[in-house]
């Protein structure tokens, strides 16, 4: 019931955002900003409280071996981010998208409403795994919606149709600025949660005997990282990786982090 | 009240006729001095700006200033005949009156549809009329409605959206490429009249450094001089020869040259985005033929602009506006039924009470006339025929004050508050 309701909650500030956040940049409603702001923090309260409450009662460890705290836990962050970036000038448009994904986190956590603690390792150390995840997602979801709103931003240029948009959402060199430094500071925690994920399965006998470095979690994490390391090392060391091809491998790596964590959520046997 | 007001603006009246009835910044606190001693019971706002020069006027109902006494007074404080104005000036009463200063400060009577900066200039109008003690209750929230519909129009309408000059439309680019122009660096190739006010609209966002090349380097230099007059930063004439060189520097680039071949080609361009390490560049060519060759555009890092692109820019922002158009009246309309509504009852309200004031007279003048007369009635009797006396004054008079407060918001109100100003002889105090 409170999982239901903290899913309801989140969500339905999460999206009220989302709305509040497009009003504001193709409408110019007055009153949006401030809704935006009330709505998400009622559901980041939401959600905080609801994790508080776990922390209270199972404490930190227990609670992170289940699905559905961890993608709260998700949601939260973004949220965080969004809010952030609502209250950043010249981020004026990220949020809107960030607020999105948050939305819909949290919506597809009710399909892991009650749903059963994962067989993972109970090692107290396991539980900085789910929270590198969660930090580097967050981080890189931002960079991805960078990406995308740097897109965006660069199609209506180049298209020379600069109409309503001009003046409202946030310049090239803000995104590009924002999606450079972003996977830059997720990749350590990005590579420390692989690397603990692979600790957590040698802790794990009922693996070892199948494939499971064929895992589609394991595929694909290993395929974004690759991706941000690239885009990490390309923002550092490569200047022509810079603009609108950065852009597109932060799009790139965004959509293998929302294809890794469905399969973690749907169809990981390691998360099982 | 009666509210109207008398002006002219840039569609009734050439600028000739115009600049001889404008109020210069000194001369309105003096003309309002002047309305004020004139006609004390009068209330007077005088907006006058390059475009306009309109006098709002609220007086009583009978009482001064006419519309021909008004002209009078404009034509007395310039020492001008007004009859050389008949044609020009326009006149706009009560409703109609209000309408017109809502679209005025919403600027949909502009001259550049929905710029803001008349919203400025009526609020300053208003409060100089306010220093001068020739606002009251009736122009006071009038304006303050109308500043407060202007916000909310150009707030939430779109009315205001985008740019409407080359230059402009040219800076709306460059923030929307670029974030912080303190490490940015502009620079102009060629002379040209457009060019010069496009580098000007780009100089406010406060570049690092501005650059001005021309093939004669002392034509680059005197321009280069002239900016750095006007302008609180540095500008520097750099050599034609170099220009190509420089764009490994430059960030926003504005070309205007007479030249009738392209001075920049995509071959000659090839090399710089490496040297510049990807980081955009926004390259403004406003030159007919152009300067650019369309194909420098096609790199990842330029965003290249000429002439039609910036005017279609222009062009797509002003048929935003347009579209913004009916809303906006929609949300006029909406303000002038209230004010309009508001202003009849309050109208309405001293007559009411002067209409009560006379019956309640007449019964008390007939009472006092009869009571006398029935010596045997009780002090019980004499309190009941005061009741029936006030229960039928309050009967009689509940028909026509019920039509009167019903009828105010839809006009006929004013009607009928004449003919009863007119049948039974009222004052009213306004």
């Amino acid at each position: 019931m409170t999982q239901l309701l903290t899913c309801i909650l989140g969500g339905m500030g999460f999206a009220i955002g989302a709305i509040c956040s497009y009003l504001r940049l193709r409408h110019h409603v007055r009153w949006a900003p401030a809704a935006l702001r009330v709505a998400v923090t009622l559901a980041l309260a939401a959600n905080v409280g609801y994790l508080a409450g776990r922390f209270r009662s199972m404490g930190v460890v227990e609670t992170f071996r289940y699905s559905f705290d961890d993608a709260v836990l998700l949601a939260t962050l973004l949220g965080l981010m969004g809010i952030s970036t609502h209250l950043a000038r010249t981020l004026r448009g990220v949020d809107g998208f960030l607020f999105i994904i948050a939305t819909a986190l949290q919506c597809a956590a009710l399909a892991i409403v009650n749903q059963p603690e994962m067989r993972i390792t109970g090692r107290a150390w396991f539980v900085s795994h789910s929270i590198a995840f969660a930090i580097s997602g967050t981080l890189f979801i931002a960079g991805g919606v960078a990406g995308v709103a740097y897109l965006l931003v660069n199609r209506m240029l180049r298209r020379k149709q600069p109409t309503t948009l001009v003046g409202n959402v946030a310049s090239l060199e803000s995104l590009e600025r924002f999606g450079r430094w972003t996977p830059i500071i997720g990749f350590p925690f990005f590579t420390y949660g692989i690397l603990t994920g692979l600790c957590g399965v040698s802790h794990r006998p009922d693996l070892q005997a199948d494939d499971w470095y064929l895992d589609p979690v394991f595929i694909s994490s290993l395929l974004a990282w690759a991706v941000f390391g690239y885009l990490c090392y390309g923002s550092l060391y490569k200047p022509q990786i810079r603009g609108k091809r950065a852009a597109v491998l932060s799009t790139y790596g965004l959509g293998l982090i929302v294809v890794a964590y469905l399969f973690r959520v749907f169809f990981s046997l390691m998360h099982a | 009240m009666r509210t109207f007001v008398v002006g002219c603006n840039h569609r009734s009246a050439p600028v000739e006729k115009r600049e001889k009835i404008a109020f210069d910044e000194a001369a309105v606190p003096a003309a309002l001095q002047r309305f004020k001693q004139r006609f004390p019971e009068a209330e007077a706002v005088l907006l006058s700006t390059c475009n306009r020069v309109e006098f709002y006027v609220s007086r009583p109902m009978q009482g001064r200033p006419r519309i021909d006494e008004m002209i009078a007074f404009i034509g007395e404080f310039h020492g001008i005949e007004m009859h050389d104005f008949a044609d020009t000036l326009y006149i706009h009463e009560d409703v109609q009156a209000v309408r017109h200063l809502l679209r005025v400060a919403s600027s949909l009577d502009s001259m550049v549809l929905g710029e803001s900066q008349i919203v400025g200039q009526t609020r300053d109008a208003f409060k100089t009329a306010r220093m001068a003690g020739t606002v009251g209750r009736n122009l006071g929230p009038l304006f303050q409605h109308a500043l407060a519909v202007a916000k909310t129009i150009h707030a939430t309408t779109g009315i205001s959206i985008g740019r409407l000059s080359v230059g402009s439309t040219a800076v709306d680019l460059a923030r929307q490429i670029f974030s912080n122009f303190g490490d940015k660096t502009v620079m102009m190739v060629g002379a040209g009249g457009m060019g010069k006010m496009t580098l000007t609209h780009l100089i406010e966002t406060r570049p690092q450094r501005v650059w001005v090349t021309n093939r004669t380097h002392a034509r680059a230099v005197e321009v280069a001089e002239r900016l750095s007059r006007r302008h609180p930063l540095t500008v520097q004439p750099i050599p034609f020869a170099d220009w190509i060189d420089r764009l490994a520097e430059a960030d926003i680039v504005i070309t205007c040259t007479g030249s009738r071949e392209p001075i920049l080609t995509a071959e000659a361009f090839d090399q710089i985005p490496a040297r510049r390490a990807y980081r955009p560049i926004l390259l403004i060519d406003i030159a007919l033929p152009r300067d650019i060759d369309a194909a420098v555009g096609r790199h990842d890092c330029v965003y290249l602009y000429n002439i039609d692109d910036l005017q279609a820019v222009t062009e797509a922002h002003l048929a935003q506006r347009k579209e913004a158009l009916a809303k906006c009246h929609e949300i006029i309309e909406a303000a002038v039924l209230e004010l309009a509504d508001r202003q009849s009852r309050e109208d309405v309200g001293p007559l009411i009470a002067a209409l009560e004031k006379h019956f309640r007279e007449v019964g008390r003048q007939e009472l006092e006339r009869i009571l006398p007369k029935l010596e045997k009635a009780s002090a019980h009797d004499r309190e009941l025929i005061e009741q029936m006396l006030h229960r039928v004054t309050g009967k009689l008079l509940h028909g026509p004050i019920t039509r009167l407060t019903g009828d105010s918001a839809a006009g006929t109100g004013r009607v009928y508050a004449e003919m009863l100003r007119a049948l039974f002889d009222l004052k009213t105090e306004e």
